[in-house]
């Protein structure tokens, strides 16, 4: 049987009584690139935010490595590689830097960390970028360096929550790229969008959540089995027969 | 590893220029600007050549020596009327006494009038002198008194040889403007805040405290060294002298420290930079007015309990005696002070910041 690397059990967060995650169970198998696809506002960076102890859940649990995260959490954060939606670099500081302080916080340090920061920025494709102050830099650069921040110490999950938004097309698919490369080199992905092409393209499995609840789980193929006979039916549609909506309409 | 932290916080607080320039230059600029109104300041508080005070004696040591000690007075230029009876005010209010003094025993209580505080200081300088000369040493160890009369106000001991002007207000200007030096680091901070990077912190496994130490520490650092170069400008430019440059320097470091941590507290409750700047500099300000920053706090007019709260005196006092004479009694009452403003202020933070991390919604 394969490891589960992520088990959350009924998830649920509620802001002013109003659950934004709901009752949320899923299980992530070591090796898989897992989708969570949904329109803006359905949920998603919460529960990546609860996956990775930034926000308290307001019920059930989540188990990382097979180790729940509270207890754990010392141990168990280390091993993940969390990049999140909203940029979190420092503009005054030059890419490298960047990388060095977020890096540094995972406990590398001289020549380990050194060649973790050249290694990081080598990935994302800013080594010759290295020098300049990441407030200069374009979106597509940024989120870039967004990753390297955060891959840095080799981390076996890597969570990536809409690393695509707002930039230009070859940062993206570089980025798409690099994503499945890393799974290829072993690490666990969790990707989040509510870009469907972007999911179908990557993603091994993919669960598509509206309104806090995940709604069908499954791979693409099963999906679209799951509500048509046809063949050429996309993720779209399979979106519009499960919530009566369209994932277009709501998130652009 | 949260010397990379500190090493790019550093960083981030030295590129923001402006909050460092203000820092660097502030109190030079201020000295100079101020210079003629702090001269004309200080020259207000000058003495007459020659003032009238009252006394009455009784079973007093002094009496065997009245002679000398009225001969030492007049050589002072304080000139001592003996008054055996009467109430002390009025002696003061009828006869145009600076001052009145009623020794009894090894006891000594000064009457001041609101009017001379200048020569009610030099006064009680002076007896305080010819009582400790004087008498024997057994009786070396009494308590001075003071008391009030109308619209006369309270003063303990506080005579100092004459300082100079540009020495206090140099001395008291670098003191007040470093400890507003936490702007410096406003840079970092809303960097932090403006780029979401507390969650990166959060999904490290860096405790609260080290992250405090890795945002306090390349402040302090930056301040300090600030400090460091305005203190040499200022001594190269004014010829501002500071006595005994180690324990000056511990006194000065450990008010930074002190209302740096203070400043780092005001932001954890806040959680806003305008907030904090804005409340650390009004309760700067205010510590400061009590503590002689604005108005020498030899002469000024609160109570010696107020003064007493406020960090600012004693280590204006304990700088300022430093500097004329060499040495103060101010010096110790100033490092617990400021010691324990940092202890208590980085105890809160750290707590709160646990708290938060615990309950984070
Ligand atoms: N701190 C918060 N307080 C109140 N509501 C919140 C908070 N964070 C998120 N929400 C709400 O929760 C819902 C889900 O948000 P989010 O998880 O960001 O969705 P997604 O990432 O799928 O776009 C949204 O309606 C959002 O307004
Ligand atoms: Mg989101």
């Amino acid at each position: 049987m394969d490891e589960i690397i992520l088990r959350t059990t009924e998830l649920t967060k509620k802001y002013n009584n109003k659950a934004v995650v709901d009752d949320l169970s899923l299980e992530i198998k070591k090796g898989e690139i897992f989708g969570l696809l949904g329109p803006n506002g359905a949920g998603k960076s919460t529960t990546m935010n609860m996956i990775c102890s930034i926000v308290r859940p307001t019920a059930g649990k989540v188990e990382l490595f097979g180790k729940e995260l509270n207890a754990n959490k010392k141990e168990v954060i280390r091993r993940i590689g969390y990049i999140p939606q909203d940029l979190a670099i420092h503009g005054e500081l030059k890419a490298w830097e960047n990388a060095e302080l977020f890096i540094s916080l995972y406990g590398l340090k001289g020549n380990v960390l050194k060649k973790a920061v050249d290694r990081s920025l080598e990935y994302v494709g800013l080594s010759d970028r290295r020098n300049e102050f990441s407030k200069n830099f374009s979106g597509g650069m940024k989120r870039r360096l967004n990753i390297a921040c955060a891959i840095g110490h080799e981390p076996e999950l890597l969570i990536f929550d809409e690393p695509t938004v707002g930039i230009d097309p070859q940062s993206r698919n570089f980025i798409l790229e690099k994503i499945k490369e890393s799974n290829e080199n072993g690490a666990t992905v969790i990707y989040t969008s509510h870009y469907m092409e972007e999911v179908e393209a990557i993603c091994t499995r993919i669960a598509i959540m509206d309104n806090g609840r995940i709604i069908a789980c499954g791979t693409s193929s099963e999906l679209k089995r799951s509500v048509s006979d046809k063949q050429d039916i996309t993720l779209e549609e399979v979106f519009l027969t499960l919530t009566g909506k369209k994932l277009r309409d709501i998130s652009e | 590893m949260i010397r990379y932290l500190i090493k790019n916080n550093f960083k981030l607080i030295f590129r923001n220029k402006l909050a460092v320039i203000v820092l660097l230059f502030g109190p030079a600029l201020t000295i100079a600007l101020l210079s003629n109104a702090m001269d004309s300041l200080m020259r207000s508080y000058e003495m007459p050549d020659e003032f009238k005070v009252g006394y009455r004696s009784s079973n007093s040591v002094v009496n065997e020596n009245i002679g000398t000690i009225k001969d030492e007075g007049t050589d002072a230029g304080i000139i001592l009327i003996e008054y055996p009876d009467g109430e002390p005010s009025e002696l003061i209010k009828n006869n145009d006494l600076s001052a009145f003094v009623d020794i009894n025993g090894s006891d000594y209580t000064i009457y001041k009038s609101g009017d001379h505080k200048t020569e009610g200081a030099a006064t009680e300088y002076f007896i305080d002198k010819v009582m400790k000369n004087g008498i024997d040493a057994a009786l070396d160890n009494m308590a001075p008194r003071t008391e009030m009369v109308s619209d006369i106000k309270e003063t303990k001991l506080e005579y100092m040889p004459a300082v100079n002007a540009t020495d206090y207000y140099g001395i008291i200007y670098i003191v007040y403007f470093s400890c507003c030096g936490m702007i410096c680091a406003t840079g970092m901070l809303s960097s932090e805040k403006k780029n979401g990077i507390e969650r990166k912190y959060n999904v490290s496994s860096v405790s609260p405290f080290r992250l405090y130490l890795a945002r306090v520490i390349p402040t302090l650092g930056v301040i300090i060294i600030c400090t460091l170069i305005e203190a040499i400008l200022t001594a190269v430019l004014f010829g501002i002298h500071w006595g005994s440059p180690l324990l000056s320097a511990l006194i000065v470091i450990m008010m930074i420290v002190a209302f740096t941590s203070f400043g780092f507290m005001l932001y954890d409750i806040s959680q806003n930079i305008a907030i904090t700047v804005i409340a650390l500099f009004a309760i700067i300000w205010i510590l400061g007015y009590l503590g002689g920053s604005f108005e020498t706090y030899m002469y000024s007019d609160f109570s010696q309990n107020i003064k007493n709260i406020s960090a600012f005196y004693h280590a204006n006092r304990a700088l300022v005696e430093l500097s004329c004479i060499g040495r103060s009694s101010y010096a110790a009452s100033s490092l617990v002070f400021s010691g324990s403003i940092t202890v208590i202020c980085a105890i809160v933070t750290v707590t709160i910041e646990m708290v938060r991390r615990r309950g984070r919604n």
